[in-house]
């Protein structure tokens, strides 16, 4: 017996279209199976147990030298280090001490040395505020999830982590903010075709670092560097400045002659600097090469610190990555709850100083070392600047924010203010007591990208290595604060060249809206063919949907991410395909009227109707590949579905188009008519 | 089921008198649309914010529009979007009006409609800075350049180079008629609409290509018969694929302008003129194209003559600089 190879080759090909497809069909298929609603409500019950303790604590006092957090706990409740939430958080570094004055959770010693007990008292008020924000937990029938319904517009952002270890692997955790509804349900599967940001929702920014600053700041401080050695060394010069992006002139005065030879100026002017003597004086110049250096330096640590601030911010899957050969960072975060608070964890700069407030002079006429700065005062519930409140400040900077180790969150105990407090390292330790000894009585201003943040009076020395900034904040804005200083200083300013946000109950809409108008042009199509060439048209409905079953396989194989626009490129697929049936069904029907034999009619239509689909499915493949290159985001997403389209297509109407003929048609020894 | 009961003897080249007459009109009217309205970029290329909002009730534009302006005082334009009944809005700003208190913006529009609206929600937010802008425009234009040079190499290759030509003027006759369509509908050109605009090239040329087939098998099929005949007798051929093809891929893309959401509605509108526009030009403009640069006939055209002078001054510019050598 002949084995059919091409029959089952096809077949292979179908069934693994078929398979690659249930991974997809099962994420978005709502299930109602009384297995996992038994599941989820065991999960229900466990999470109630876990979540109602934690209502009746709160964090009372940090005690760095004792390390060890104190807490608050009200009456008649266990308490254990084996509570499954703090165990996430706690591990195994500390021990339970409990006194009259409450609960002590006491750093062991055996804990590693990263552990840091800020960091975990931080995670701890994190969660304890959180928690009460939760009004209801319960299960949410249709979709075998545990919802967490929460105050309006309050978050969760630091219960979302412990929970996730609570849970396992196995779980997430999304968030509608419409809804005021957190959902935690199982994890989705691998190989599914993802949904793109415009149809679930969330943010797109594509961020480009204003790199010029950079290498202009570092001119800047050069030209200072030279100045102060230049009156060190009692050289009679006129001025010292920066006369471009990349250069600096150095005036002397007519009658004096110096050569930039010494030691110190050949260390301050190595070898990235070209100097150029002048009449009266020199031309420093910074090369090319070490621009371009400062440059990428720039972006890679602003690429760095977005990173490593949104990792903190408990997004879903954050990407953060460079646009290839570009300047600009995109970052991309689907399922976003709060994109204002994304804006601002990317976009603050997070420059902090400490700088004095001058004893002399007046906010009019600041003097040459002087700088007029402003604290903004703001509506404590619009956030609107009502006022702006200028402050005399010395320009030297007594302690640059770099030195800053840690920072956190803390709630002052008379008031319940937060305030964001922070650790210096060795280095700024030292300065920082230094500075505090030296300026007992003064006032030390700490400015945050320019803005006065507040104005402390330094009563006396403060050798602890810690400060705190206090203002007028709310906790979210104390923990987006504390969250940038702790990942550090972007390099300079960011500038927005693009943001796309779509919100998640907008993405629903779209998808059901294109899902429909794709289902209704389809079973019109459908019809269409049939009504018009009856069993042939049969064959090409059959070849559409084994058409649509392996564009949406290789899809979910490529972990391709289904945006609007690709939708489109589905449809216009959809036509393609028929186009390609319409060819060859046209070309057999006029072999027939031209009286051939039925078999060979088939044969020449299918051969003559290939030439032709190849040609023209060919040149908007080209069209496609040109559109993947060239096109961003959206559009890329088109080229891909036109591209996945057009070689599944060419496939299913020619070669299981064929093969349908065959089965039905030309296996028959005699063969007078076929419906078509 | 047949359109055709038999293959139409239509006289289609003998009509191409009126359909030059068409075509010239409906270019000339792009052409001018386009230069005295010109095309109203979307932010996509003008840069600036766009915010979609979604109201309880249906909003007072008026009072929308003098809230923002209070508030930014800058020049903004509100559209509303989708249905009446989805009470929503779209609020475009300049991207500077809001650069500085971008990371607050959510804020920012709560504070602006708080003042006369209670329920409401931001749906979306859009932003294209200058620079971007600038190069997404660069961007489009090169992508349709790369495309339509890809095309005519494709096409010279596969068939002859008056093929190629013919294929690149039904795709300019296309495009130029689509976007002043747009421009006379003072439809925004966003990506969207540049994806849209690609695609119509490539359908287009799909539906054109099919033509050229059959005139490249018929041509080696009846070599003694003149190239008219041939052409004429070719068109009718596909006509009932073209015309079968065109209504199918009508009907998706119409479903899809019809029930696909506002997003997508004028990328199925742009789609939708593209293929009433490319069936047309597969049939009445790509191949009177092609008969004209048949070498038979190109030799009686005026623009042959004209190419002929001109090499001919050329020549002589040549021969004239060797002489003063």
């Amino acid at each position: 017996m002949k084995i059919p190879w091409k029959g089952l080759g096809i077949l292979a090909v179908l069934l693994v279209a078929i398979v690659m497809n249930i991974p997809t069909v099962l994420t978005y298929m709502p299930v109602e199976e009384s297995a996992t609603q038994k599941k989820m409500e065991v999960q229900l019950q466990r999470m109630q147990e876990t979540i109602a303790p934690l209502k009746k604590i709160q964090l009372a006092l940090v005690e760095l030298k004792q390390k060890r957090i104190q807490l608050l706990a009200e009456e008649g409740l266990e308490f254990t280090e084996n509570h499954s939430v703090l165990k996430t958080i706690l591990k195994d570094n500390f021990s339970i001490e409990k006194g009259t004055e409450g609960i002590f959770l006491k750093l062991k010693d055996s804990a590693s040395e990263d552990v840091y007990i800020s960091d975990v008292a931080d995670q701890l008020n994190g969660l304890f505020t959180n928690v009460r924000k939760i009004k209801d937990i319960r299960l949410h029938n249709k979709q075998a999830a545990i919802v967490f319904e929460v105050e309006k517009g309050k978050r969760l952002s630091h219960l979302a982590e412990p929970l996730k270890t609570f849970l396992g692997d196995d779980f997430e955790i999304s968030y509608r903010p419409e809804q005021s509804l957190y959902v935690t349900r199982e994890k989705t599967r691998e190989n599914v075709i993802n949904l793109g940001l415009d149809l679930q929702g969330g943010m797109r920014q594509d961020v480009g670092v204003k790199v010029d600053e950079v290498v202009i700041s570092i001119l800047d401080r050069l030209a200072e560097e030279l100045e102060d050695n230049l009156i060190n060394d009692n050289i009679n010069y006129e001025s010292v400045t920066r006369i471009s992006d990349s250069e600096i002139e150095l005036l002397l005065e007519p009658d004096e002659s110096f050569a930039l030879d010494e030691e110190v100026y050949k260390r301050l002017l190595d070898r990235n600097y070209e100097i150029t003597s002048r009449d009266s004086g020199y031309l420093i110049t910074m090369n090319e090469d070490e621009i371009e250096r400062i440059k990428k330096r720039a972006i890679q640590q602003a690429l760095e610190t977005i990173r490593n601030r949104i990792d903190q911010l408990g997004v879903k899957e954050p990407t953060v990555q460079l646009r290839r050969g570009d300047e600009s960072i995109i970052i991309q975060l689907p399922g976003l709850t709060d994109p204002d608070q994304a804006r601002r964890v990317i976009g603050t700069v997070a420059v902090l100083n400490f700088q004095l407030v001058a004893n002399q002079g007046s906010v009019e006429n600041p003097g040459k070392d002087q700088i007029v700065l402003y604290e903004e005062i703001r509506d404590p519930v619009t956030k609107e600047v009502l006022s702006t409140r200028p402050y005399l400040l010395e320009k030297k900077i007594q302690l640059p924010g770099d030195r800053v180790r840690d920072s956190r969150v803390g709630f002052l105990p008379t008031t319940g203010a937060a305030y964001v407090s922070l650790s210096l390292d060795d280095k700024g330790k030292d300065e920082f007591a230094e500075v505090t000894r030296n300026n007992v009585g003064r006032l030390l201003a700490i400015v945050l990208d320019g803005k006065v943040q507040s104005a402390p009076r330094l009563n006396e020395e403060i050798s602890g290595g810690e400060a705190q900034i206090s203002g007028s904040f709310t906790p979210e804005e104390a923990t987006e604060l504390a969250l940038v200083l702790r990942s550090g200083a972007l390099p300079a300013p960011i500038v927005i060249n693009e943001e796309r946000t779509v919100g998640p109950s907008l993405g629903l809409d779209s998808i059901l809206k294109s899902m429909w108008a794709l289902a209704l042009g389809f079973v019109g199509v459908m019809i269409f063919m049939i009504v018009y060439y009856n069993v042939a048209g049969v064959f090409s409905v059959i070849a559409l949907i084994f058409n649509l079953l392996l564009i949406a396989a290789a899809l979910a194989y490529f972990q391709a991410t289904l945006t609007l626009p690709g939708m489109a490129g589905i449809v216009l697929t959809i036509g393609m395909a028929v186009d390609a049936n319409v060819l060859i069904f046209e070309r057999i029907r006029e072999e027939i009227a031209r009286k051939s034999p039925i078999r060979t009619a088939v044969n020449t239509g299918f051969q003559k109707a290939t030439i032709t689909i190849l040609d023209s499915n060919i040149t908007t493949l080209l069209a496609a590949i040109v559109l993947f290159q060239f096109g961003t985001g959206a559009i890329k997403g088109f080229a891909v579905t036109l591209m996945i389209g057009i070689a599944a297509s060419m496939f299913t109407s020619i070669i299981v188009g064929r093969m349908l003929f065959e089965i039905i048609y030309l296996r028959k020894a005699r063969l007078e008519k076929i419906s078509i | 089921m047949k359109i055709f009961k038999t293959t139409p003897q239509w006289d289609i080249l003998g009509k191409k008198k009126i359909a030059i007459v068409i075509s010239t009109v409906l270019l000339l009217a792009a052409v001018v649309g386009w230069s005295v309205k010109g095309l109203t970029y979307g932010i996509d290329f003008s840069g600036g914010t766009l915010i979609q909002i979604k109201f309880q009730e249906n909003p007072d534009i008026a009072i929308v529009r003098e809230l923002f302006k209070k508030k930014l005082s800058t020049s903004i334009s509100i559209t509303t979007f989708g249905e009446k009944a989805d009470n929503e809005l779209i609020v475009t700003l300049p991207e500077e009006s809001v650069r500085e208190q971008y990371d607050k913006l959510g804020d920012l529009v709560h504070v602006i409609l708080s003042k006369s609206f209670s329920n409401f929600e931001i749906r979306r937010v859009e932003t294209v800075g200058p620079k971007v802008g600038d190069e997404l425009k660069s961007k489009a234009l090169q992508s349709a350049v790369y495309v339509l040079i890809g095309i005519m190499i494709y096409i010279g290759f596969r068939f002859k180079v008056r093929y190629g030509i013919a294929a690149v003027v039904a795709l300019f006759h296309d495009v130029l008629i689509a976007m002043g369509i747009f421009v006379f509908l003072e439809k925004e050109f966003t990506l969207t609409i540049v994806a849209a605009v690609l695609t119509i090239i490539g359908y287009s040329l799909n539906d054109t290509i099919v033509v050229f087939d059959r005139i490249r098998e018929n041509v080696a099929r009846f070599p003694k018969r003149n190239l008219e005949e041939v052409v004429n007798l070719s068109v009718n051929e596909s006509l009932s694929r073209t015309i079968l093809t065109s209504v199918t891929t009508f009907l998706v893309v119409f479903a899809l302008y019809m029930l696909g959401g506002d997003i997508i509605k004028d990328f199925s509108f742009a789609m939708l003129i593209g293929l009433v526009v490319g069936t047309y030009s597969s049939v009445f403009v790509a191949s009177p194209v092609v008969m004209y640069f048949d070498p038979d006939n190109f030799q009686k055209t005026p623009l042959y003559r004209v190419l002929i002078q001109s090499r001919d001054k050329t020549s002589e510019l040549f021969s004239k600089e060797k002489r003063v050598k």
